[in-house]
């Protein structure tokens, strides 16, 4: 997994997308991710106007249940798609990097954050 | 477990309220790391996070050391286990327990039947926003009684408790009364004066209640719910006034 950079980045700006169910998750997780990553643009989107909220906002990172739409994925999109069991295990995408997390946190997420931070920082 | 043991911060002074002490129980890391981030960045003069752990013992035992106000506890297919859990934390401080919220993802008014069993104070759906969450916090703090529960859920699943159209057979509150009713021995007429209701309606409840149970009389009826615990042997014996 990747390590949180010792370094914020502050300088870049990338759309983060949230359609994690239910609303008090997306929620939670949205509010943790502004205020890591005050300059980032958080969206919040229901499983039902996911898709839709992709078209809108072209995210350069989706956070999902189950199942990213695979015609946002062919995009070159980053994307995190979280299942829900006894624990929350999730499935990483980002620049041909993947990986699965077994009782996924939140450090873990930022964690994404901050690589497509990276990747995106120069607009890419 | 996490805990915190500085106490209550920003205790009563003057006219100034301290922070609500609240102990946090939820099995996914992801949500309980996130909300208590949340509530420690944006909440702090609100709310006290004294706790958080995802599991029973942990809870019991953070309970015990923290004596906190409010009790949010996660409850999942682990019925049982959580009803141990809450009995034991209930039994810390048995002249000051904490208010216990439960927050589930359940929406089967059969389960949330068993839920509402456990004997919370608050009751909140997952798809509630974090604001309801807080303001049904609020709500709980402030009601001193404790005898009125507060529930944020989504209005289907209240529909589908009040209509049946759950699917698989679930029975409305008042298919429920009828059942009990003739599970006691009283025939139409006496469960529709009983009710308030007109004998037709009593036997429009009954031709319900049968093909949703897959059943196809008062006495399968009878031994169906009670097999599957929608009745109990204490509803049936009861003493009524017929």
């Amino acid at each position: 997994m990747y390590r949180r950079s010792a370094v914020p980045i502050t300088a870049a700006v990338v759309c983060l997308l949230v359609a994690i169910e239910p609303q008090m998750y997306r929620e939670v997780i949205a509010l943790n991710f502004r205020q890591e990553h005050p300059r980032s643009e958080v969206v919040l989107a229901s499983k039902q106007n996911l898709r839709a909220e992709a078209e809108s906002v072209r995210p350069h990172l989706i956070f999902a249940n189950g199942e990213v739409p695979p015609q946002l994925k062919e995009r070159g999109i980053f994307w995190v798609e979280v299942r829900a069991d006894d624990r929350l295990d999730a499935t990483i995408s980002a620049n041909g990097y993947s990986d699965t997390i077994h009782d996924v946190s939140v450090q873990n997420l930022l964690e994404v954050v901050d690589k497509t931070l990276e990747e995106f920082a120069h607009g890419g | 477990m996490e805990g915190s043991s500085t106490g209550a911060a920003g205790e009563a002074q003057g006219t100034e309220r301290r922070p609500v002490r609240v102990l946090l129980a939820d099995d996914h890391k992801m949500f309980r790391e996130g909300l208590a981030g949340m509530l420690a960045s944006s909440y702090a003069e609100e709310v006290e996070l004294v706790g958080k752990t995802d599991t029973g013992e942990d809870a019991v035992a953070l309970a015990r050391k923290e004596s906190p106000d409010v009790l949010i506890m996660q409850v999942d297919e682990k019925l049982e286990k959580a009803k141990e859990t809450l009995s034991q934390i209930l039994r810390v401080d048995s002249t000051s327990p904490p208010k216990v919220i439960i927050l589930t993802m359940f929406e089967d008014p059969r389960i949330l039947r068993e839920v509402m069993k456990l004997g919370p104070n608050t009751f909140v759906h997952k798809s509630a926003s974090v604001e309801e969450l807080l303001s049904a916090m609020r709500t709980t703090i402030g009601e001193p009684t404790g005898e009125n529960v507060v529930m944020v859920m989504p209005q289907g699943a209240l529909e589908e408790s009040e209509d049946g159209s759950a699917g698989g057979g679930v029975l409305t509150k008042r298919e429920l009364e009828v059942l009990v009713l003739a599970a006691r021995g009283m025939n139409n007429r006496k469960i529709a004066h009983h009710l308030g209701l007109s004998e037709g309606t009593v036997k429009r409840h009954l031709a319900n209640i049968y093909p949703k149970m897959g059943v196809g009389s008062r006495g399968e009826a009878v031994r169906k719910a009670l097999d599957n615990e929608w009745l109990t042997i204490h509803e049936i014996t009861a003493e009524v006034d017929q």
